[in-house]
């Protein structure tokens, strides 16, 4: 089914992480402050973290799967662009047609932070404990795991339809690495998997309360 | 032997290093037959290493087409050319009878030019054997390529009978089933009978059951171990079961 296997796999995120050393950097101060603004909500917040978010997929498309996994994988030209779509969805939704958030307050408030948390700090510590190594972990905003799951923190806050449609590509992302992580034995990927199934949970339960 | 996803290691220097080993113990045994596709990744940039590595030791390549559009295929056969570093590819086969019928086209013209010496097909895991036998007897091919293992013998009752008829030659893939027999029958002891094949586990009871048909011509098992490299090989010496012993070892295994 996968043309590489696990050590492949870690092998090409620790030369990815070398690679575009200190991108990681600017990422997670990018990340830390779309938290804030989640947690602090301005006018203007709908737009930042689109903007973020954005520039998060439009990197993992583009960088990550079209430039470094697709050597390995013939899936990652479908999984680059697919990401590269969805930083377009965020721009429209998010940054051109103004989306607002709803406050970070109550069970789904506290449920998007836990996740943001994980995007930040709990995948690359599995994938350091208990995966191939902190070398190999991904960092949000420049690897596509953690990337997704700060997507689906955010869209749990978002009110209105066009959340579902956001929801789409992520989704579908976190059900190829869901598979992946059990097949190949990638810890951060089934932790993905997981915390996907939970943020969609949570997104649903948030619609039925509100009709 | 093939190269599915044991080869693909991307630019990592020390996995390459190693899967060279890998192949300098598969010429040491005197193996020949490498085959490859572009769906592979990295692994023909590897097999290229390697080679280069080896001092480009005497070799049948094989490897495949593999794109929707006939108009691609020699761009991405002469990406795999230059990534293996050889002047020709000994056989250039369809992957997965994508195109067929184009790509097809394309690699008769090469063949007439010299540009490859053979032409085949390919299918795996029991899939297409409809489409697959129409082309073996509608088209000149050379080789043919399918799945043939002791549990999945379908290819036993319509395609190997029909690539003897046409004098194609036939590559068996999936052996092992990407590791499932093995992980499926190493807790079992072999067979009474595995000492008369010269065979001393299971892989290669395994293998030279699939090379003892007449119809086939070699079988590519994949590895990424030397140790499994020089089991592997083992089989090219030794005693092949007859027919009778054929049915016996499949009566026993499908038991187990």
């Amino acid at each position: 089914m996968f043309p590489f296997n696990a050590e492949v796999l870690a092998s090409l995120y620790a030369q990815y992480n070398t690679a575009i050393w200190p991108a990681q950097v600017l990422a997670l101060a990018a990340a830390l402050i779309a938290v804030w603004l989640t947690l602090s909500p301005q006018p203007w917040s709908g737009r930042a973290l689109g903007a973020i978010l954005a520039l998060g997929w439009l990197w993992c498309g583009a960088a990550f799967f079209l430039r470094h996994m697709a050597s390995l994988d013939f899936m990652a030209q479908i999984y680059g662009w697919a990401f590269i779509a969805e930083a377009v969805l965020l721009l429209w939704a998010l940054v051109w047609r103004g989306g607002t958030l709803h406050a970070a307050g109550g069970r789904l408030g506290g449920l998007a932070l836990a996740l943001a948390a994980a995007s930040l700090f709990g995948l690359p510590l599995v994938s350091g404990l208990a995966g191939p190594g902190f070398a190999a972990a991904g960092v949000v905003g420049v690897a596509p795991a953690p990337t997704v799951l700060l997507t689906l923190a955010v869209l749990l806050l978002m009110p209105g339809r066009t959340r579902w449609l956001l929801l789409v590509i992520p989704a579908l992302w976190a059900a190829v690495a869901g598979v992946t992580g059990w097949v190949l034995g990638v810890p951060e990927y089934l932790a993905l998997a997981g915390l996907s199934v939970a943020a969609v949970a949570g997104m649903a339960a948030g619609n039925w309360r509100a009709a | 032997m093939g190269s599915w996803i044991t080869f693909n290691v991307g630019s990592n220097q020390d996995l390459r290093d190693q899967r060279a080993e890998v192949l300098r113990e598969f010429f040491a045994r005197g193996g020949t037959v490498i085959d490859c596709s572009p769906m592979y990744g990295s692994s023909a940039d590897v097999i290229g290493y390697g080679l280069e590595k080896l001092g480009r030791p005497q070799l049948f390549s094989a490897s495949k087409v593999w794109t929707w559009l006939q108009g691609d295929g020699p761009e991405q056969m002469e990406e795999q050319r230059a990534a293996w570093g050889v002047e020709r590819f000994d056989l250039m086969q369809v992957h997965n009878l994508l195109n067929w019928d184009g790509h097809l086209e394309t690699l008769k013209r090469m063949k007439d030019e010299g540009r490859i010496r053979y032409l085949g097909i390919t299918t795996s895991h029991g899939s297409r054997h409809d489409e697959m036998e129409a082309v073996m007897k509608g088209q000149p091919l050379d080789f043919v390529q399918f799945t043939y293992n002791i549990l999945d013998r379908e290819a036993e009752a319509r395609l190997l009978p029909l690539a003897a008829d046409r004098g194609q030659a036939v590559l068996v893939n999936r052996p092992f089933r990407q590791k499932a027999l093995i992980r499926r029958f190493e807790g079992q002891p072999l067979p009474g009978w595995a000492a008369e094949i010269g065979a001393t586990n299971w892989a290669q009871v395994l293998l030279k059951f699939i090379v003892s048909h007449p119809a086939v011509t070699c079988v590519i098992p994949a590895t990424s171990r030397v140790d499994h490299m020089a089991e592997n090989m083992a089989v090219l010496t030794g005693p092949l079961p007859d027919a009778a012993l054929r049915r016996r070892m499949v009566a026993d295994v499908e038991s187990l």
